[in-house]
């Protein structure tokens, strides 16, 4: 029997959608209990951590102290690092903080503050060199299954690079936000998901993360046609995308200057 | 002797405990909480209402549903919007499906392999091939249901302020319907597992605290059922509750007048029992003598006479659903929600206990004050409380096998750190 895949999925702060998400595979995940070995799966052991992973996935946002550890840990331990959904991949939901006074927000929850910790919310690539990303929010299980057995073969991990716009129709959308003269990120965010918002009635926020070398000032320009720009931000904040917004809008600058 | 668990795998979210047993007496018995705060109830001041059921559900990735729908009916109660009979049955589809998906992970994933000393769950399927692939079945069933009407099996998507998004697709509920049948089955043999077992003898007295209504086994609405009183609505218990932080605690811990009290499956079936669907009711007769179960161990079978019951309740409300001929208009959300100012309370049966959401919202469609009171952040105290009580009993024991028993405890409450933390 050839050498199983030695992985593990490490989680910090999140919602732990995603890893819920690789356990609804159910079946599915055991079919490969001969291939891959689960090193470090909170949900299904309660073994101490190995010396070594072939690949690590991580989800959520080191917010303790000892989560950050955790990450430079795991990272030092694995060939391979992969981040697994919007937190890890763009901070998460609770980024929006970084937009606000955060130590107001903190004081608003919190009496005591004191040993509660409060930093500003950074996706992993700012902390630790990550190899690959698995978006969403959560993680779409079947992508996850397939990034899987292609490690298992060896593979170099890849995704289908579409947009949810190209998909959306496919799924039996009847209703286009945008033919409705509303605001759907759809056609400017990576696809993969089957489109499961706009399909529902709920615009696409972009959970995925735009496509690369996408045009965000189109992007704005199109959508601010029916909202006010400061309306399109506030909402690219609920999934973590308003900085990547600011980061494009630099690099623009930097480019003509 | 002291006794320190850094790390409790299976359970959501990070927490460890702290033991001391100094002379014979319980010096220190205490649950540490390790997650992040994310400060969810402070994030969503000043957005637009809608973001609301959005960013909530994000609490946790175990029970997103129950979030985003407690959410909703806040909101909903706030702007004084009554939704119709069936976007109500569409939504207790909806927790019912939330309330198998967890108990079914809890049950046989996270709770089960501790009775059999197993560490690993692919040691435990491996032993229990059969029992693992009926366990899974349910969870696939769940998963279904919940994305047939929810739009997604985690974080929903059709659910909005007065209905849905999408009607659900009727075949695909009529397939869910003739499936429930081999489900139901399957979730029987396993609920016999769990009558059998070998639960530690550990009883504490304490206040179980749920829904009820006259009508059913309450769990999308109700008022809330506490011993020492009748029954009363929500606006008149919540004064009661009392959130207390102590420094270096994420967690806001709740207390019913200065006590602490259980939630969940437990309290439920203590509070409710008479109004369990018949399989359920049969198991539960069968198993409780007494009136009150008082051994929180218990909790986890009363999660799968629960399994048992809420897919008899998923039958029940398909078929209801399915022989209406009702109008799109009943089930889409409105187009326009009349804005106003306004105080709300949504209230649930999430798996782990009654679920509050709070918010203040102004004219303008903003949210401008918000407080979650979660299970887990009601249920903690009375965990530790229990531990306390427990550990005299494990003083004898070997180290692994004293460390085994707390976690079993702990794990048998179902703890929610993400939620509680939140």
């Amino acid at each position: 029997m050839s050498k199983k895949l030695k992985i593990g999925i490490i989680s910090l702060t999140s919602c732990e959608g995603c890893q819920i998400a690789i356990l609804s595979l159910g079946e599915k995940l055991l079919k490969l209990k001969d291939k891959v070995e689960f090193l470090e799966f909170r949900y299904l052991e309660d073994q101490p951590w190995p010396e070594h992973f072939d690949v690590a996935f991580i989800e959520g946002s080191p917010i303790t102290k000892e989560q950050l550890k955790t990450l430079k840990e795991a990272r030092k331990r694995a060939d391979k690092l992969i981040v697994l959904g919007n937190c890890a991949a763009l901070g998460g939901v609770h980024e929006i903080k970084n937009y606000k006074d955060k130590e107001k927000i903190q004081r608003y929850v919190y009496k005591h503050k004191k040993g509660i910790a409060n930093p500003e919310i950074k996706e992993i690539d700012n902390f630790v060199k990550v190899d690959f990303t698995i978006p969403g929010c959560p993680i779409n299980p079947e992508e996850f299954l397939m990034v899987l057995k292609q490690l298992i073969k060896g593979e170099e991990p890849k995704i289908r690079q579409i947009f949810v716009c190209g998909e959306c129709p496919l799924q039996g959308t009847k209703n286009c936000f945008l033919l409705q003269k509303k605001v759907c990120f759809g056609p400017w965010t990576l696809g993969g998901c089957g489109a499961p918002c706009p399909k529902n009635g709920l615009l696409c926020l972009a959970c995925r993360g735009f496509k690369k070398n996408v045009n965000l000032d189109v992007m704005i320009k199109s959508l601010s046609r029916f909202v006010p720009e400061k309306e399109l931000k506030e909402k690219l904040e609920i999934f973590g995308l308003r900085d990547e917004l600011f980061r494009y809008e630099n690099n623009l600058r930097t480019k003509i200057n | 002797m002291k006794i320190v668990i850094d790390h409790i795998a299976k359970i959501e979210g990070h927490m460890g405990f702290v033991g001391h047993i100094l002379k014979g007496n319980v010096a220190k018995a205490k649950l540490e909480i390790k997650e992040g705060a994310r400060l969810i109830g402070g994030i969503i001041i000043g957005r637009n209402i809608e973001d609301a059921p959005l960013i909530t559900s994000r609490i946790c990735g175990v029970c997103p549903v129950v979030h985003n729908i407690c959410s909703l009916k806040a909101l909903e109660n706030a702007l004084k919007i009554e939704v119709s009979e069936e976007v109500k049955i569409l939504r207790k589809l909806l927790l019912a499906g939330q309330i198998l998906q967890s108990h079914s992970l809890h049950l046989f994933f996270l709770s089960l392999p501790d009775f059999f000393k197993l560490d690993h769950d692919i040691k435990f399927v491996e032993k229990f091939r059969e029992e693992a692939k009926k366990a899974n079945q349910i969870r696939n069933f769940s998963d279904k249901l919940v994305e047939a009407i929810g739009g997604r099996a985690i974080h929903p998507t059709s659910t909005k302020i007065g209905g849905f998004g999408r009607i659900p697709n009727k075949e695909r509920l009529q397939k869910l319907l003739k499936e429930s049948k081999k489900v139901l089955k399957n979730a029987k043999d396993l609920a016999k597992i769990f009558q059998n077992l070998n639960y530690p003898k550990f009883e504490r007295k304490t206040e179980f605290i749920s829904l009820s209504d006259k009508k059913e086994y309450a769990y999308y609405e109700g008022k809330i059922n506490a011993s020492d009183a009748k029954p009363i609505p929500i606006k008149k218990f919540l004064p009661k509750i009392k959130e207390i932080q102590t420094p270096f605690d994420v967690v806001k811990r709740a207390k019913y007048r200065g006590r602490s009290y259980m939630v969940g499956a437990l309290a439920r079936i203590n509070n409710n029992r008479d109004q369990l669907n018949p399989e359920a009711q049969k198991l539960a007769q069968e198993s409780f003598e007494e009136k009150i179960c008082y051994n929180t161990f218990f909790n986890i079978f009363a999660q799968a006479i629960e399994v048992v019951h809420f897919i008899e309740e998923i039958q029940k409300l398909l078929d209801c659903y399915l022989s209406k001929n009702f109008k799109e208009k009943e089930i889409l959300a409105p187009n326009k929600i009349l804005l106003k100012t306004g105080y709300g309370i949504g209230v649930c049966e999430a798996p782990r206990g009654t679920l509050f959401h709070i918010y203040w919202i102004t004219k303008s469609g903003k949210i401008s004050g918000c407080n979650i009171i979660t299970p887990t952040a009601q249920f903690l105290d009375n965990l530790e409380k229990d531990l306390r009580a427990f550990l005299p009993d494990l003083k004898k024991m070997k180290e692994k096998e004293r460390k085994r028993k707390i976690k079993m405890l702990i794990r048998a409450y179902d703890p929610c750190i993400s939620c509680a933390t939140h």
